[in-house]
């Protein structure tokens, strides 16, 4: 079905100093809708839409980036069957919530995500802004008040080895994961330990960048398979389409 | 610098517009500019680019210039580690010959749309089908480069996959009329002994096609190399 709609982004536009809005396009092309939005979209002093695309239709992707659509990021959700076997917990280790404090602590950890985020390659953002999106999003998840949003982190001998951060909303997802200590099973506990935290339904995984194979090739050892594909694009409304 | 614009006369022939590759690897506004002037004294109408996703960075100027990105490809490899994966009952496997092609061709089909000329409107569904077709009969032809295995069960094919020998192997189609009985799984089994001591790889694999890619997941195979495949078109300008 086709369901062509856009929305400004009220966070993301205080976040990067300038208005930002998001269209989704469904899974086809619809023209006259998609005038339509950037028309409101102008209208309302929106510099730059982020797209979203079910790539089911072979040639939308196509269609879209003629109209100036720049393609960002195949991006990948992932889910977990109940069946899957656990993930053990290496010895020594603890699991807890973290706080604000922890940031300091794991502020390389944090960084060395931003390359795989779609902002840093495009240069109209570029990698400083994606730095400073990724610092953000993980103190979100280590502040917010309501507890939809949280920060998990694994400590072996009172140092921070792995984290991740995790939504409730709308339905549970582990949407970050960093380690300092690859291959020693402490960001995979995590994972395992974020199980129960969803009440019966076990928590999505991602997005990740496609590209992204380190991630991948983790999530997949966490017995995580593909179920969802959305292709990401970004318009800049100030730009003549190429 | 970057490497030349290769004409590939196989391509060229077969879609009957003269076509070219090249890698676009750390390509900014010159290096595009350069090959778009190269591929048009070749007479080059459709270049196809490659990208190396760790040079991602270089895709927004590549779109610019005029190229649509038309699939991300990922190949996965399947480490000797894995545990076997067993044969499903009542199943025979033998090599493909020339007699399967009217008892596979639909299933070579169905593969099509997942093919980034089915992505690109100027080749189409229809041509990405004839593609697949030209495959399966080379699959199916004399040489040992390219090979295409069969699973069949008393109601006739039931599974199929293509394998390429060189320069690793690997096999680059699987496709079955019947999901979940291991038939396929089971070729790729086979593939495994085919291509020992190297690990199996496996792909490209569109990313957009998620059976694809948990099916393989389900195989043991993990992600390898991500690729960025660009179609440019020469006679629609070059973007002001």
């Amino acid at each position: 079905m086709t369901v062509t709609d856009w929305k400004p982004l009220p966070w993301d536009s205080d976040f990067f100093g300038f208005p930002i809005g998001r269209i989704d396009f469904g899974d086809a092309i619809d023209l006259a809708a998609i005038s339509r939005c950037e028309r409101e979209a102008t209208d309302q002093g929106i510099l730059c839409l982020y797209g979203t695309l079910d790539p089911s239709d072979p040639t939308a992707s196509y269609r879209l980036q003629a109209l100036g659509y720049r393609f960002m990021e195949a991006a990948t959700t992932l889910d977990l069957q109940p069946s899957e076997p656990p993930i053990p917990r290496p010895p020594g280790l603890e699991v807890r919530l973290g706080t604000v404090e922890d940031l300091p602590q794991m502020s390389g950890l944090i960084e060395n995500l931003a390359p795989w985020s779609r902002f840093a390659h495009d240069p109209r953002f570029g990698p400083e802004a994606a730095r400073r999106l990724q610092h953000a999003w993980v103190e979100r998840a280590a502040t917010d008040p309501s507890g939809e949003r949280s920060l998990l982190v694994a400590e072996a001998e009172g140092r921070i080895t792995a984290f991740l951060t995790r939504s409730r909303v709308p339905v549970p997802v582990i949407d970050t994961i960093g380690t300092t200590a690859r291959g020693s099973g402490d960001a995979g506990y995590l994972v395992e330990h974020s199980r129960e935290w969803g009440e019966g339904t076990m928590p999505l995984g991602g997005p990740i960048a496609a590209r992204n194979i380190a991630a991948l090739r983790f999530v997949d050892a966490c017995h995580y398979r593909v179920t969802r594909i959305r292709y990401l694009f970004h318009r800049w409304l100030d730009e003549v389409p190429a | 610098m970057i490497p030349g614009v290769e004409p590939l006369p196989w391509d060229s022939a077969f879609f009957d517009i003269p076509i070219g590759r090249v890698q676009l690897d750390e390509a900014d506004e010159d290096a595009l500019r350069t090959i778009d002037d190269e591929a048009r004294q070749l007479g080059i109408v459709c270049l196809y680019g490659v990208l190396d996703s760790s040079n991602v960075h270089a895709s927004v100027a590549i779109q610019r210039a005029g190229w649509r990105l038309v699939d991300v490809a990922t190949t996965f490899s399947l480490s000797r580690r894995q545990p076997p994966i067993p044969m499903p009952p009542d199943t025979d496997f033998r090599r493909g010959t020339p007699d399967d092609v009217d008892a596979v061709v639909a299933i070579a089909e169905q593969m099509a749309g997942w093919s980034r000329f089915a992505a690109d409107p100027r080749f189409g569904l229809e041509e990405a089908k004839r593609l697949q077709r030209s495959w399966l009969e080379r699959a199916v032809g004399p040489s040992e480069e390219h090979t295409l295995m069969v699973a069949e069960q008393e109601s006739g094919i039931v599974a199929l996959i293509g394998r390429i020998s060189s320069p690793l192997p690997r096999v680059d189609a699987v496709g079955t009329t019947r999901r979940g009985s291991g038939a396929a799984r089971y070729l790729i089994q086979g593939s495994r002994e085919w291509a020992a001591p190297h690990a199996l790889l496996g792909g490209p694999i569109a990313s957009r096609n998620v059976a694809a890619l948990r099916y393989v997941s389900h195989c043991g195979y993990r992600s390898s190399e991500v690729t960025y495949l660009f179609h440019r078109w020469l006679d629609e300008g070059r973007p002001k």
